[in-house]
């Protein structure tokens, strides 16, 4: 992780003060920007907090990139990224931004790791067995959409996940994605051309 | 290259005029949309989050573990020479391997997968601290926990749970627990320097009781907001004998008398009466032991039915489940030493038959590393100091070495012990940080 990653943002937030950690507070109706204050002061309660607040969202992000087994490992080592350069975040920007550009480097690594690119589909499915035939269709469901995101080159697939699964607007996933705002929409526009290509076959 | 946002709802009202109207006259474009719709149909189904475990445990131990290193690497030559010299007689006995490696490179273990091939990783918190890096004797730890404790209550006498990242109604339950970390057991901290932050808690829990006798709010915590505030107040009355704190005592013991189950075991107030539980038992269980053994009459049969209920959970190998032999959701360590202490402490002799079937599993998990969990190193630590005297102490360094793994060395909870175990989601910080400290009291 390079300080590149967060240019202009290597100051504490201003309004991390003693008295934001001090001053005692409801954490669990607290907004992620006070929670952050006071997790940039080293308040560890505050980060529980903020970890339980975010975790799924995050543990299904890595999912639905194509992570099943790694998930929680990756959603960790992003949490302790987030710790680790906590005080490089500025309450000026979004946190989901800030947590989503932590979160896409800590895949970037891991797919770094793996050398050869692992499809999602060649490591076994995700779902446990269903167990009537409603539950069962869903679980198909769940799986063709799954396949069908993997075809996607990991580009055109943070897009889609972003956008459709973890609620960024363009803006945002453009700041996590450090592209710009029109690259977002082409790359959009290109996954889901691949994906009507790729249904059409599937049947 | 506007369909996409369009049909996402991404587009501010103009520009969605604009593609609409396009559309409407353009039948490629049509048709694009159409397809580009159902093609979001067909992804919807991975739209559901499906349930992660709580991160919260692993990632904060992990964090502790960093601190743990960063103040083993600060440490002064002294520390260094008693630390290599404590080193060399460890890996001399052939005892220290595992720890040594893991101290050598803990980040890229760290990373490994669980279940990675031919390496087996003990849990980051347990490898926090070495133990050739203990300090000498806890009584410092321990010192600036209870000041942690004292600046943190609350002017009405309570620890408030949600302040400290806990679940509001288990307030209750942490106030017992700081109060017993306090010295509530103990003659001269009532009175001592803090007597008063201890009668300020004592009588905050007797104002939390209600017309029925029961300890704090209703709800999913009761029973071990109950049990721990019964205790709390049973220890205080037993060294200063305040009638309210008696009186409260006595009905809070009738409360947990009228919630037994007919089977011998308790359970949620809230679940159906034939639902026990060994948790929730261990914890009742606590409560009457105390009370029998200050000469409250009438409480033997019920300490006997409860035992038998939990002994019928224990397996061939002698660890006690959570509702029946072999029920582990949260593994067997606590539960196995939550049982012993309770039969220890119902007066069963350490070498009868019915402690014997306890007491190996019991040793074996004490001197076994695991992940950071307060309530297992606690109930280990005292299990084994009323059970297992004659048989020599608990592995005090291994036990020691796993608590002090999560005390907060920095920040402004300096002195605290940080809230990552499994059930620091209910209880928080004053939680860990009482329930930390009463198991290095125990050791």
């Amino acid at each position: 992780m390079d300080a590149q990653y967060f240019s202009g943002c290597t100051r504490a937030a201003p309004h991390a003060t003693k008295a934001a950690v001090d001053a005692p507070f409801n954490l669990s109706a607290a907004d992620d920007f006070a929670l952050m204050a006071a997790v940039q002061a080293g308040r560890r309660d505050a980060f529980a907090v903020l970890i339980g607040r975010h975790q799924t969202k995050l543990v299904n992000f890595f999912r639905r990139l194509g992570a099943y087994h790694e998930a929680e490992d990756l959603a960790q080592e992003t949490l302790l990224r987030l710790y680790r350069y906590r005080h490089r975040y500025r309450p000026t920007a979004k946190f989901t931004t800030f947590l989503y550009t932590l979160a896409r480097h800590a895949w970037a690594d891991h797919l770094r790791r793996l050398r050869k690119r692992e499809l999602w589909v060649a490591r076994g499915a995700p779902e446990q067995p269903a167990s009537d035939e409603r539950a069962q269709h869903q679980a198909r469901a769940r799986l063709d959409a799954q396949v069908a995101l993997q075809q996607l080159p990991e580009k055109l697939r943070s897009v889609v996940v972003l956008s459709l699964y973890q609620g960024l607007r363009y803006e945002d996933i453009a700041a996590v994605l450090d592209i710009p705002v029109g690259t977002v929409k082409s790359r959009m526009f290109l996954a889901l051309n691949r994906l009507r290509a790729y249904f059409e076959t599937a049947g | 290259m506007e369909l996409a946002p369009y049909l996402q709802d991404a587009l501010p009202a103009a520009d969605r005029a604009r593609v609409a109207a396009h559309a409407a006259g353009c039948a490629l474009c049509a048709a694009c949309l159409a397809d580009f719709r159902a093609a979001l149909q067909r992804l919807a189904p991975l739209a559901d989050d499906a349930s992660a475990a709580d991160l919260a445990p692993a990632v904060l131990a992990r964090l502790a573990a960093d601190d743990g290193r960063a103040a083993a690497s600060h440490a002064g030559p002294a520390w260094l020479f008693r630390a290599a010299a404590a080193l060399l007689a460890l890996l001399a006995a052939g005892t220290l391997g595992g720890w040594w490696l893991a101290g050598r490179r803990p980040d890229a273990l760290a990373r490994l997968p669980a279940g990675h091939p031919g390496l087996t990783v003990p849990p980051a918190a347990a490898r926090a601290v070495p133990l050739a890096v203990l300090p000498p004797d806890d009584g410092p730890a321990i010192g600036q926990a209870l000041a942690w404790l004292e600046a943190s209550q609350e002017p009405d006498g309570g620890w408030d749970a949600a302040r400290w990242g806990a679940r509001p109604e288990f307030t209750v339950g942490v106030t017992a627990l700081a109060l017993l970390a306090l010295g509530a057991d103990r003659p001269a901290a009532l009175a001592g320097p803090r007597a008063g932050t201890l009668r300020r808690g004592l009588d905050y829990l007797v104002r939390r009781q209600a017309a029925g006798g029961r300890f704090g709010p209703e709800g999913a915590g009761t029973m071990y907001n109950h049990s721990m505030a019964t205790l709390a107040l049973l220890e205080a009355w037993a060294r200063r004998p305040e009638p309210a704190w008696g009186a409260a005592a006595e009905r809070g013991l009738a409360f947990i008398r009228a919630e037994q189950r007919a089977a011998g075991g308790w359970g949620y107030t809230r679940g159906p009466r034939d639902a026990m539980n060994a948790s929730v038992t261990v914890w009742q269980l606590q409560a009457l032991n105390r009370a029998a053994a200050l000469g409250f009459a009438g409480l033997r049969p019920g300490v006997e039915r409860g035992l038998a209920w939990l002994e019928q959970t224990v397996n061939p190998a002698g660890n006690l489940g959570y509702r029946r032999p072999n029920d582990f959701p949260f593994g067997s360590d606590t539960l196995t030493a939550a049982g012993v202490l309770c039969l220890a402490r119902a007066g069963v002799s350490a070498d009868s038959a019915r402690l014997a079937r306890l007491l190996p599993a019991a040793r074996a998990a004490a001197g076994r590393p695991a992940a950071l969990d307060y309530c297992r190193e606690y109930f280990l630590a005292a299990a084994l100091q009323a059970a297992d005297a004659a048989a020599g102490r608990p592995p005090r360094d291994r036990l020691r070495a796993a608590v002090l793994a999560g005390r907060s060395r920095t920040g402004p909870a300096a002195g605290s012990w940080e809230p990552c175990d499994r059930w620091s989601g209910a209880g928080g910080r004053v939680y860990a940080t009482a329930m930390a400290v009463l198991a290095l009291q125990a050791l």
